[in-house]
């Protein structure tokens, strides 16, 4: 529904923001995604993984796979130190960027 | 149902990924996609519809393998998911990023990471316990010996008291009379008590045997403040006068072990040298007596020695050249030794002038008790050199662990080089990355030492089990823990983790961040100044071991030659046996005869080729001396006796023992008490009286006023007491004419002297059934477990194990250096097998790390062996100090082994398959 652009710009903070709480597996972010935002932004895992290398490479999220009763054993994804300072940024200058976007937007309409 | 692994692996086509992390992108993503297709089934697809809609989850395999090839992850480690842990609890807490924050944090980390690799804890804490485990045996031996305060109050009040004159060398003991005079200056000693150590004959339960016992002032339990823990002690009012107070007081281990603990015991009488005592009293357990060495079987008054000793030894007490007794004396309070010393001047002048002939120069010795062990004088002022000696070789044992456990801990840490960058990068101090690694290493370091602990202890068990055998109760090593030991244990493993940790954490902490963090998934390689770091250690820990094997090939050189040297008397088929005469009442004409008898019939036995009774055992612990006035200086009134070693034998002697007769004749059975005088003496003695001259038919006299004894033989120059002496005087007296209390029986066989023993023991009880035999051995035994042989061979022994220790040590040393280079350097090997290199070259390109630092380790060792030598040139006997055979040995058996531990890595680098090399990186 989003186009292209829109969502790569925004994926890595979704997927930062998304193990924040407890670190998750490859599959269920994307369906996450899915869910929370009701079927609006879709990520195939064609899209999702190599996102999800890029941040491991960058040391920001730490994949380990666990190995839970009675299931296969899966990648969980979950942030690093440094991957929480990212976030913590990413979502202060975000909020600042959405507050200026709205300014901005809102004030022409009124 | 589509196997989605396969899927992916058949899609998915990335290169320059390590295999790891490729098996772990195909199967990450295949367990997505298998998500995905359960996530359809459940939707309420038909399992084709599903299939197609997972597979539309990835189209375009191309652009995703370039992503992931992009960015490369490091294959996880347990190790960084166990930070990653460590660091979430450490923002929880602090709100902040920081390795570590306090040293028990450090401590709990170090353990869980130190359990994570079991491998390189169980090598490192190892090679720490024997390194701390040698030194600390070693420490436990001379703890026992030298450092440990006797069992008594406030001991640093004893003092030892000795007395020299002027030519004397080493100290000599006190004569009862002396020592009695000094006992007055009570301004300085608050009291002074003396013992003597005796065999004597003990009897009860009807059973007779030989023990031995001190003598001891009525005043020796009180002066020291032991308490008895059974009975009591003498009183003050007892061991005063001569002859009364028949009293005893048993050791603890003989209270146990021949009385088995039996608390009923005290009241009993129990018969000693045939004369009644009553015991009154048992000493605590941790009390062997004063007198170093011997542990005494029981403690009797000495005012009861004159009644004991046979006939003519009467009058020991008012004798003042009777030097027998080892003096101590309790210091007031606030007097210094120093103090006391110079208070002991107005009795040594008095002493000085009213008896000039033996008192000239005569002066008291006053030193602290752990001053003058293991005996006062010379002996004690030389021990700080011995121990200086055997704790530089041992700590040398535990220098070549140190470099050991700094390799593997810097192999270790290299692996965590990057995650260590990550935190610096991000803020962490170097200072707690040091602290960090310093924290594993010293925690290793006293897992080491526990282990090093438990391991001393053994060896100090096996130590202490070592037998010498002679009746003597011996106690030489005392190797109970105490906190001395404990202490000294859990400091050097602080050094030792300290040590072997810091030049690591100083590496590790001075990483280039950025350098290494570009390194991006490589699991990050040696630089080349930690490779030399590596082979440096290497270099000294191959030295270090050619050093100590060297010493152990010294010692053991040296043990060999004491073992091979003609002490001048027969080793092998002679068995001998001792018996003590005195001790049950016998006179010297009954002795006479009695001896006569035994020789008699013993030789008449069959398998027995001869045998003789002697007074003396050569290199035993007993030694016979007689004043020697050679002809023609008797009459000049400054004349001085020159005392010299030696022996009554009876006719026989020298055959039996082997001992070579140059010139003369032997003893014969006409040279009896009324006939005359006569002596065989070695050359060493005619060189001293009449060098030069031949000695048969020169006579001398034994006192002033006594018959004239004329030399009727010559011997070789043998040994007598001790092996490393130089060739001294001997002389032999016929037994008719010189009569001895105590004596040896010895028996030359045609077969195992052993066999014989029983009949023998037999013919003697046949003439007294009741007289304790001792000693009973063969000669062989005597020497070679005896007196002549045991230090040579305990020190041999024991540096051997150093020498071991250090090679075992230094092998895993250069295997841990070279197995690490080639693992390092698969790649490397890979590509030059790829481009055609032999395996020969590839052998040659990882033998030469290992033995190109073994080849220089071991020619810095050669050096300072060679200097070594001139060191212990003095301590080792007959070894020269250009002995190259040892140094070659001990050389080629370094590089031997440095051979074998490059080779087992050398090998696997060999089969290393260049295409699996080369898609490992």
């Amino acid at each position: 529904m989003f186009n292209r652009e829109l969502k790569k710009g925004s994926a890595e903070f979704l997927v930062l923001s998304l193990i924040e709480m407890r670190p998750r597996h490859g599959y269920e972010i994307g369906k996450l995604i899915e869910a929370r935002s009701k079927g609006r932004i879709q990520f195939r895992i064609g899209s999702l993984y190599p996102i999800l290398c890029r941040l491991e490479h960058r040391n920001l999220i730490a994949g380990r796979w666990v190995e839970k009763a009675g299931e296969r054993r899966r990648r969980f994804y979950r942030l690093t130190p440094a991957g929480r300072k990212f976030l913590a940024a990413q979502r202060g200058i975000w909020d600042e960027f959405v507050m200026t976007i709205n300014h901005i937007v809102r004030l022409d309409h009124a | 149902m589509l196997d989605w692994t396969q899927y992916v692996r058949q899609n998915l086509r990335v290169s320059g990924l390590q295999v790891e992390r490729e098996a772990e992108v195909v199967e990450d993503l295949a367990e997505q996609l298998e998500d995905a297709y359960a996530d359809g089934l459940q939707r309420g697809l038909s399992p084709s519809q599903a299939e197609a809609a997972t597979k539309n989850h990835i189209v375009d395999w191309r652009a995703l393998a370039n992503e992931v090839e992009r960015s490369r992850v490091g294959r996880e480690t347990s190790m960084t998911a166990l930070q990653n842990r460590a660091e979430d609890r450490s923002i929880a807490t602090h709100g902040e990023f920081s390795l570590c924050s306090g040293v028990m944090r450090d401590a709990r980390y170090a353990f869980r990471m130190l359990a994570k690799s079991p491998g390189f804890a169980a090598v490192a804490i190892l090679t720490l316990a024997l390194g701390i485990g040698a030194n600390t045996a070693v420490f436990s031996v001379f703890n026992g010996m030298l450092w440990r305060p006797l069992p008594a109050k406030d001991p640093g009040q004893l003092v030892v008291l000795t007395a020299k004159t002027s030519g004397d060398a080493f100290d000599r003991s006190l004569s009862y009379p002396d020592l009695l005079d000094y006992r007055e200056l009570k301004q300085v000693f608050a009291d002074v008590t003396a013992v003597t150590p005796r065999p004597v004959n003990l009897g009860a339960d009807g059973r007779a045997e030989r023990a031995w016992t001190e003598f001891v002032m009525g005043n020796y339990f009180s002066l020291l403040g032991v308490q008895m823990v059974r009975g009591r002690a003498f009183g003050p009012e007892e061991g005063l006068i001569e002859g009364k107070d028949p009293l005893m007081i048993l050791g603890y281990k003989f209270w146990q072990h021949r009385f088995g603990g039996d608390a009923g015991v005290i009241g009993h009488t129990v018969e000693v040298n045939q004369h009644a005592f009553t015991i009154i009293g048992v000493a605590p357990a941790d009390f062997h007596g004063t007198y170093f060495f011997i542990e005494p079987d029981f403690y009797l008054p000495v005012t009861m020695l004159s009644e004991l000793e046979p006939s003519d030894l009467k009058g020991l007490l008012k004798d003042r050249n009777a030097s027998l007794f080892v003096a101590m004396g309790r210091l007031r309070p606030g007097i210094t030794w120093q103090k006391a010393k110079a208070a002991t001047g107005p009795v040594n002048q008095r002493l000085q002038k009213l008896y000039p002939d033996t008192h000239a120069s005569y002066s008291l010795q006053v030193y602290p008790e752990l001053k003058a062990r293991p005996q006062p004088g010379a002996v004690a002022e030389f021990m700080p050199e011995i121990v200086a000696a055997f704790m530089s070789l041992v700590g040398l044992v535990l220098i070549i662990a140190c470099a050991n456990v700094a390799n593997l801990m810097i192999a270790h840490a290299n692996g965590r080089r990057k995650e260590i960058a990550t935190r610096l990068a991000l803020g962490a101090k170097p200072w707690h990355a040091v602290r960090q690694l310093l924290t594993e290493s010293v925690l290793l370091s006293v897992a080491g030492g526990i282990a090093g602990l438990a391991l001393s202890h053994w060896a100090g068990l096996a130590l202490m089990s070592v037998h010498i055998p002679t009746d003597i109760p011996l106690r030489l090593f005392d190797l109970r823990m105490d906190y001395r030991i404990f202490g000294f244990a859990f400091l050097i493993a602080l050094f030792t983790g300290a040590l072997a940790g810091i030049f690591p954490a100083l590496r590790i902490s001075r990483t280039d961040i950025v350098e290494t963090l570009n390194e991006s998934g490589r699991s990050g390689g040696m630089s080349a100044r930690q490779n030399r770091l590596r082979s440096a250690l290497v270099i000294a820990q191959v030295a270090v071991s050619v050093l100590l094997l060297a010493s152990a090939g010294f010692f053991v050189r040296s043990f060999q030659k004491a073992a091979r040297t003609d002490m001048g008397f027969r080793v092998d088929h002679l068995l001998k046996l001792s018996v003590d005469l005195g001790l049950q009442g016998y006179t010297a004409d009954r002795g006479q005869q009695f001896y006569e008898q035994v020789q008699q019939r013993v030789r008449t036995l069959p398998g027995v080729r001869d045998a003789t009774v002697s007074a003396v055992v050569p290199m035993g612990y007993v030694a016979d001396e007689t004043s020697i006035f050679p002809e023609g200086e008797v009459s000049s009134a400054k004349s001085q006796a020159e005392s010299v070693l030696s022996d009554s034998v009876q006719p026989g002697y020298f055959h039996t023992l082997g001992v070579q007769l140059i010139e003369g004749r032997e003893f014969a059975t006409t040279d009896t008490a009324r006939s005359p005088k006569v002596a065989i003496v070695n050359e060493a003695f005619a060189q001293r009286f009449w060098p030069q001259q031949d000695p048969l038919g020169k006579t001398f006299q034994t006192d002033r006023k006594g018959p004239a004894v004329q030399i009727v033989g010559l011997t070789r120059t043998g040994k007598y007491n001790f092996l490393y002496e130089p060739p001294f005087p001997y002389v032999y007296f016929p037994l008719e004419q010189r009569y001895s209390a105590s004596a040896t029986l010895f028996v030359y066989t045609e077969g195992d002297p052993l066999q014989i023993a029983g009949p023998v023991q037999e013919v003697v009880h046949q003439f007294d059934a009741a007289l304790p035999l001792y000693d009973v051995m063969s000669m062989k035994a005597h020497v070679q477990n005896g007196k002549p042989l045991l230090f040579p061979r305990l020190a041999a022994v024991l540096v051997g194990v150093f020498g071991l220790l250090g090679l075992v040590l230094a092998c895993v040393g250069v295997y841990s250096v070279v197995a690490y280079s080639v693992s390092q350097r698969t790649r490397e090997i890979g590509i030059r097998t790829a481009l055609g290199a032999q395996r020969s070259n590839v052998l040659k390109l990882v033998l030469k790390q290992g033995m190109i630092p073994a080849l220089i380790g071991a020619s810095i060792g050669v050096m300072l062996a060679f200097l070594l030598f001139h060191g212990l040139h003095s301590v080792l006997y007959g070894v020269h100090t250009t002995d190259l055979f040892t140094l070659a040995i001990v050389s080629a058996l370094m590089l031997a082994v440095a051979l074998v531990a490059s080779c087992i890595p050398a090998l696997r680098a060999i089969r290393v398959d260049p295409m699996l090399a080369l898609r490992h990186e």
